[in-house]
């Protein structure tokens, strides 16, 4: 049953993702990533991450994505706006991520013979639950936990004194 | 820890100074906080930890303070010091205000330390994003300057994506390896046959090195980014966060990879493009900061000698070549910060005549010049020296005679503005530099740093 949900999610998945990329007005590529965001919130669920997967469905299919659209409608973007892109660039660009792909590929195949046994994930019912989570960061990863207040502080310090208004503006 | 410790509370305790009437309050605190915190790194040396609040447990399995990390941490903490001490008189216009200018150059310093001293990919990724956060806003702190703007954005756009790749590599060595611990990922490295997910692991975790530390081909960002920054933040720029970056990149590897060194290859061929393109770039600028720009990219190059010819000694090299370039660099921005502010320019020419117009200014941007393109007795030179001869050690013979040349194509656009200096007349009605009392401190001490690792370059690499 996991199996054939693994299989459908990544298929829509994969789908709304091609979508973000070709589609030609910026609205339905929005609609698409909230899509794809989506789809990645029921994989984590599958794996057993329901806290992790709803956190990502609130964060990014919610709130970022409303900055997302936010954003583009406040730009007002249009033919005229659109950069340019010469075809160098275009073929640089192709050629590089075709060889980023070709690795990937070649080194993802490798994936299949792994023995599950040695697999990284431990895969019990249990992991992904808010108690087991807490403990964790507050235990084996309260440092790191601590110092992202660091980093916070910088991008608050950072959005404020880009964003605040000068005097005699 | 204590020294992070200190450091992040200082980053609050600094923004409330800065509400404070007294202008100097927040200068002399970050001052002392950082000064303190070298201290406290320098408590912990031969492992002496015993002044941990926290339980150490903890701690352990994220940070590590070995004599490496001290060595480099307090290089870092005296790099910064430096730099507070030239805001302190700074003369060009910043558009956000000392104390959370301050704050971000702290913040800066603790995404730093976590960087030299971690022992989990966690802790390295926090302290690479606290410290490139800082720096992408310190980047667009001229809010009016529209090279700064587009530098800031630049610089945010790029790092954002390199996070990204960052973090796919962290995310494929994790699924290798099952661990984020550096102990576990080289207990896996040392099995014979790995996954190949863990080997493109470790080429993204190197694109995402290459370019934090500006080596080709990822350097594209830093000729604008350079110029664009205030020159104070590029001095900051292209010392502290090439420090942090490279000890970053040498811990990883030299810890976790240095079993199978498969990957040297790459990092080899990375080092003959990024000296090539920084040297031969660099000759063609006319503006100062594009060309250290430039000659930063070239140094990037030789750092990475340290990594692909590992050996007992890559640390101690390491850290006599970042310590005299470190040096060397805020030696010569500060040079540049006192001459665009009187010429209001960065051009070569506006160097013309400064031997006249106030010599000593002019020999202290000479001998950072002369440091940086490794000319015998300066500190820059035995950097090389060490490094060179490490990878002759290895039998890296092809790629340290190449290294060589780069070098002595560095010494010509180096020569250029000292030429300038000395040899070309100023315009008629040029008045005299005045050096301001913290620009006369900083270089001063720079000055004395370059010449005694020079004359005594085993004071550091007797360290570690």
């Amino acid at each position: 049953m996991s199996t054939l949900l693994f299989y459908i999610f990544s298929l829509l998945t994969i789908v709304s993702a091609i979508g973000v990329v070709v589609s030609k007005t910026p609205i339905n590529s929005i609609l698409s990533l909230i899509a794809t965001f989506f789809f990645i919130s029921c994989h984590y669920i599958l794996l057993n991450a329901q806290f992790l997967g709803i956190v990502n469905m609130i964060v990014y299919a919610g709130a970022i994505m409303v900055l997302f659209l936010f954003t583009i409608m406040l730009l007002n973007l249009n033919k005229d706006s659109e950069p340019q892109h010469n075809n160098f660039v275009k073929v640089s660009a192709v050629i590089a991520s075709g060889m980023l792909l070709i690795v990937l590929l070649s080194a993802f195949k490798d994936t299949i013979n792994i023995n599950h046994n040695t697999l990284a994930v431990v895969h019990t019912n249990q992991v992904g639950l808010l108690q087991n989570l807490g403990t964790v960061l507050f235990t084996k990863f309260l440092v790191p936990f601590e110092i992202s207040s660091v980093l916070f502080i910088a991008g608050v310090v950072g959005a404020v004194v880009l964003g605040k208004k000068e005097i005699g503006e | 820890m204590n020294s992070i410790i200190l450091l992040s509370l200082l980053t609050v305790i600094n923004l409330f100074a800065g509400f404070s009437k007294n202008k100097n309050l927040s200068f002399i605190l970050s001052f002392i906080g950082i000064a303190a915190s070298a201290i406290l790194l320098g408590i912990l040396w031969n492992g002496n930890d015993v002044t941990n609040i926290l339980a150490p447990n903890f701690i352990n399995h994220m940070l590590s303070f070995d004599n490496t990390t001290i060595v480099f941490g307090v290089l870092l903490c005296v790099n910064a010091s430096l730099i507070v001490l030239l805001l302190h008189s700074h003369e060009e216009p910043m558009d956000i205000p000392a104390a959370e200018f301050l704050t971000l150059v702290l913040t800066m310093l603790v995404g730093a330390l976590c960087m030299v001293s971690y022992t989990n990919l966690t802790m390295l990724f926090l302290g690479l994003e606290i410290l490139s956060i800082s720096a992408y806003i310190l980047a667009g702190a001229k809010k009016r300057d529209y090279r700064s703007n587009e530098a800031a954005l630049k610089y945010y756009l790029m790092g954002a994506f390199t996070t990204g790749v960052f973090l796919f590599g962290v995310a494929l060595i994790y699924g290798a390896t099952g661990s984020f611990d550096v102990t576990e990922i080289a207990k896996y490295a040392a099995l014979p046959n790995p996954q190949s997910i863990y080997y493109v692991g470790i080429i993204l975790l190197m694109i995402a090195f290459a370019f934090k530390i500006a080596a080709a081909p990822f350097h594209f960002w830093t000729p604008d980014v350079y110029t664009g920054a205030p020159t104070l933040v590029t001095a900051l720029m292209s010392t502290l966060i090439k420090t942090a970056a490279i000890v970053a990149f040498y811990r990883l590897f030299n810890t976790c990879f240095a079993g199978a060194t498969n990957w040297s290859m790459i990092l080899m061929i990375m080092a003959a493009i990024t000296m090539f393109i920084g040297n031969v770039t660099a000759i063609v600028q006319t503006n100062v900061k594009r060309m250290l720009a430039y000659s930063s990219i070239a140094h990037s190059g030789y750092l990475l000698f340290a990594l692909f010819a590992l050996g007992n000694n890559s640390g101690a090299s390491l850290l006599v070549y970042m310590a005299g370039y470190t040096f060397a660099s805020i030696l010569a921005f500060a040079g540049i910060i006192v001459v665009q502010h009187n010429m209001h320019s960065n051009d070569l020419n506006a160097f013309n005549g400064l031997g006249k117009r106030n010599p000593i200014l002019a020999v202290c941007i000479t001998i950072a010049m002369l440091s940086l393109a490794g000319i015998p007795p300066l500190a820059g030179f035995f950097g090389k020296f060490y490094i060179f001869t490490n990878a002759l050690k290895a039998d890296y013979v092809a790629i340290s005679l190449w290294a060589v040349l780069m070098s002595c194509v560095g010494v010509y656009y180096y020569l250029r503005i000292v030429i300038n200096m000395f040899f070309k007349s100023a315009e008629p009605d040029a008045k005299e530099f005045i050096l301001p009392a913290s620009y006369q401190i900083v270089m001063g001490i720079c000055l004395c740093l370059v010449v005694l690792l020079g004359v005594a370059p085993g004071i550091l690499s007797g360290l570690i």
